[in-house]
């Protein structure tokens, strides 16, 4: 017996939703395993965290060995995916949507059939779900028999919290946790550190490495997520922290999602977008790597005395030598002289600053874009990150705007020093004689 | 390297490595198959990825082009990609690929599923 994971039409990306600090996504493969399927076939469409469920589920983790993953730009529907992962017309398969989680024991099916699963016994006034054995030919209509368990359709960052609350409270049967419970309520996972200073108030919930330093007040109902990071005098209460993400020092938050760029509400779901690092930021970005500030500084202490003699000769017939640009909370600086070795100048500058990559999106336009694009829309994802010599020339030659902007995303994806120095090495033996800020952009 | 057998017509990518001269051997392949007959003009078109093992950026940025470029000539008939290896799956995902090819996880699913291989890949 297979299994397929749909994506819903209007809502891809529901998977990556986090249930007590496993996303969905691994928490419906666990339930799947326990029933005994392993041969899972999982749509991935299109939308800012569809790298991030490829990544776990073409990683190496056991639990997804089997799976297999048929990408798609948009959900293309249950049928229309049974025949792109190679099902015949009459293989039965469980027919599982994206959003829905399940911890029910179904009984042994050997063709299509139906089951219903109650709510959960939390979380109010929850309609039933439907849980379907069908095959690509043969859809099940009726409602089916109650089988004992229960089943969330999580479709929020709100719902997904409450469904994590329920989990540490012990009111959602059957869903692990995946840490060690040190005190009553208080959950620390592996690696994770709290200050002997800091209040953790049940239930709390901290993820891989995750870090809370003195006098910091957590809880109740506090998830925080792996590599996140509290800092001191911070005051959390119905909060889920996002992977990752710096919580800045003295911040006082509650009742919100919040992640590197901002909070979202999570009685209401509106979201707020925050500018500030010292309030929010990333842990797994500490700016460039200190060779490159090295090298940014050697090569600007080399052709910075040129730069001034030419600028200084540019402003005297009226023309400007630099420009800058607003990108988020810093200000970047962008040659304008027209000349690409003198204009990589201004753009080291920032390197040196730790301001900029040494390697990777310098094109002024595709900044400028980024610097608009509203981040949740995934218009970059991961959030684009600034670089003083372009990749652009060798990364897509030639290519349209569309193309060129999906080559960003492949490469802000698997950025690393190594790929950095290749792309550099092409772009010397290239020689591509633009300037960064004359690249097209998206 | 078109197999008769299937209502759709596949192509066999050559390996291990996708680059940009690759791709546009196979562009050009392309565009003599587009000059065959008449009937094989109307038959779904598939790339079978199974013998790539790594992709270089100029050899992923051209099959972005020649998806875009070939979705653009024949919108109801766009390229299917299949029998791509799970690391290439994750780059096509990194990279927007579904946006330009219709995925399908093998040859035998594409034979199956010739029914559905007209849909369009575009987003909307």
């Amino acid at each position: 017996m297979r299994a397929l994971i749909y994506e819903l039409a209007d809502q891809p990306g529901r998977g990556a939703l986090e249930i007590a600090g496993l996303c969905l996504l691994v928490r419906q493969l666990e339930w799947l395993r326990d029933m005994g399927i392993e041969d899972v076939v999982v749509e991935v469409a299109t939308d800012p965290s569809a790298s991030e469920r490829a990544a776990l589920l073409l990683g190496p983790d056991p639990l997804t060995a089997k799976a297999r993953v048929v990408p798609t730009a948009q959900p293309i529907g249950l049928e229309a995916l049974a025949a792109r992962a190679g099902l015949a017309e009459d293989e039965p398969f469980l027919a599982l949507p994206a959003n829905l989680l399940v911890r029910a024991q179904l009984p042994a099916f050997e063709g299509p059939t139906a089951h219903t699963v109650a709510p959960p016994p939390f979380g109010g006034d929850i309609p039933a779900a439907r849980v379907v054995v069908r095959t690509r030919a043969h859809d099940v209509a009726d409602e089916g028999a109650l089988v004992p368990g229960w089943a969330l359709a999580v479709n929020d960052v709100s719902t997904a919290h409450m469904l994590s609350c329920a989990v540490l409270g012990g009111q959602a049967d059957g869903v692990l946790i995946h840490a060690a419970e040190v005190r009553p309520g208080i959950w620390l996972a592996r690696g994770a550190r709290v200050a002997e200073e800091a209040t953790l108030v049940p239930p709390v919930l901290l993820g891989p490495e995750a870090r809370v330093f003195a006098k910091a007040r957590l809880g109740p109902n506090v998830v925080v997520g792996k590599r996140a990071l509290v800092e001191r005098e911070v005051v959390l209460s119905e909060v889920h922290v996002a992977p990752t993400t710096l919580v800045g020092e003295a911040s006082r938050i509650r009742q919100a999602h919040v992640d590197a760029h901002g909070l979202t509400s999570l009685a209401d779901g509106s979201r707020t977008e925050i500018d500030d690092p010292l309030l929010l930021s990333s842990t797994s970005y500490r700016g460039p790597a200190p060779l490159a500030r090295l090298l940014a500084a050697l090569l600007w202490l080399a052709l910075g005395g040129l730069w001034l003699l030419v600028a200084l000769c540019a402003r005297l017939v009226g023309r400007r030598a630099l420009r800058t640009l607003r990108f988020r909370n810093t200000t970047l600086h962008m040659g304008a002289l027209g000349i690409a070795l003198l204009d990589l100048v201004p753009a080291l500058w920032d390197v040196v600053r730790g301001r900029r990559d040494l390697v990777g999106v310098a094109a002024e336009s595709a900044l400028e874009d980024a610097a608009r694009a509203p981040r949740q829309e995934g218009t970059f994802a991961p959030p684009l990150r600034p670089g003083a010599i372009d990749v652009a020339p060798v990364l897509a030659p030639g290519a349209s705007a569309a193309t060129l902007r999906s080559m960003w995303r492949w490469y802000l994806e698997n950025k690393s020093a190594t790929l950095d120095r290749q792309l550099l090495a092409g772009r010397v033996r290239g020689g591509s004689a633009l300037p960064p800020g004359a690249q097209s952009g998206p | 390297m078109a197999d008769p057998a299937l209502a759709v017509r596949v192509l066999s990518l050559s390996g291990p490595l996708l680059t940009r001269a690759s791709v546009a051997q196979l562009a050009a392949e392309l565009a003599t198959a587009a000059r065959g007959d008449a009937a094989d003009d109307l038959r779904p078109l598939a790339l079978d990825c199974a013998a790539i093992e790594g992709v270089t950026p100029d050899g992923l940025a051209a099959l972005l082009e020649l998806g875009a470029r070939t979705a653009e000539a024949a919108p109801t008939r766009p390229l299917a990609l299949t029998g791509l290896s799970r690391a290439l799956t994750l780059t096509a995902i990194q990279a927007e690929l579904p946006s330009r090819f219709a995925i399908y996880v093998d040859r035998d699913a594409l034979a199956r599923a010739r029914d559905v291989s007209r849909e369009s890949v575009c987003a909307p």
